[in-house]
């Protein structure tokens, strides 16, 4: 029987931890399966597959390893910094940067480019330009939505390196963006 | 997440908060894959049935041993044994009746139980 959509995430790991209920760990998936494909299909660039299987390796070492799980971040956090280590794992393994468009599958990059806004095309652009570092720190802070507290926990980083990578990758996003910029604050104006 | 210094005047924080926004809002379907990632998950080891018998009953069995060998309840065994081999039936065998069949009740249960 499924838990109750009441429960928190806390109670349901509660129950994974005291009874192995495979339900309540089949609900965690489901609750924070779109969130975590999303960011990993954006660290991946794009690439389903592998974001996917990344995906389902992380929640299965979740499941492995929930009992190290201490509630000093939250559930989603904790997954975040499994898939993040997983992902760099993966990134040695292959040994190819896995943000190259050339790793784009052509279906979902023809998907990418149709939904793609002006906007989102020259940010995805200017943060090529980023150190791998730069990189992380801009997707965990923004698109993972994390305090920089979080982002240091999930990047196993210092929280000062976080800081001044965002600090770094905006600067150079800046200098990048700089005539998208006047356009948008053109039209912000109009 | 935490407030960015210049918030207001940083053009590279607002594109990036609105494309974040947009970006989070857009739902992955789950399409089979919470199925697909539980049926990849490796069982958790659990004893054997007999071992969840075995164990508690052993523990609880040598514990009731120690406790009658170092207490007065011996006396209390030795005459309901004898209850028993005259078949009178007196409190002091119904008392140990009921011990001996919560023990194997205790048993059954770890043996059975969370499956």
């Amino acid at each position: 029987m499924n838990p109750p959509a009441g429960f928190t995430d806390n109670d349901l790991i509660a129950r994974v931890l005291l009874k192995y209920d495979r339900n309540a760990f089949s609900e965690l998936v489901r609750r924070h399966q779109s969130q975590l494909r999303g960011s990993l299909r954006r660290m991946t660039g794009g690439n389903v597959d592998l974001s996917d299987d990344i995906a389902q390796e992380t929640f299965i070492l979740a499941w492995k390893n929930i009992k190290s799980f201490r509630y000093e971040a939250k559930f989603s956090t904790w997954l975040y910094r499994i898939a993040f280590n997983a992902w760099q794992s993966e990134v040695r393994k292959k040994h190819e940067l896995l943000l190259d468009d050339a790793s784009m599958p052509e279906q979902e990059a023809v998907e990418c480019a149709a939904t793609a806004t002006g906007m989102r095309r020259d940010l995805a652009r200017a943060m090529q330009g980023l150190t791998p570092g730069e990189h992380n720190a801009i997707t965990q802070c923004y698109y993972n939505d994390l305090s920089h507290e979080e982002a240091a926990y999930v990047l196993g980083m210092p929280l000062g390196t976080v800081k001044t990578n965002i600090l770094k990758a905006k600067e150079k996003m800046r200098a990048g963006l700089a005539a998208y910029a006047s356009d948008y604050r053109r039209g912000a104006a109009a | 997440m935490t407030t960015p210094l210049n918030l207001h005047k940083d053009e590279i924080d607002a594109l990036l908060k609105a494309d974040a926004h947009d970006l989070r809002l857009q739902h992955v379907d789950d399409e089979g894959f919470t199925l697909r990632t539980m049926d990849l998950l490796p069982q958790k080891k659990r004893l054997s049935a007999a071992l969840r018998f075995a164990i508690p009953f052993s523990c609880t069995l040598i514990a009731s041993i120690i406790t009658v060998a170092f207490s007065a309840a011996s006396s209390a065994f030795f005459d309901a044994y004898m209850d028993l081999v005259t078949e009178t039936v007196t409190p002091t065998l119904v008392g140990t009746a009921v011990m001996l069949i919560t023990l194997y009740a205790v048993s059954i249960g770890g043996a059975l139980g969370d499956d």
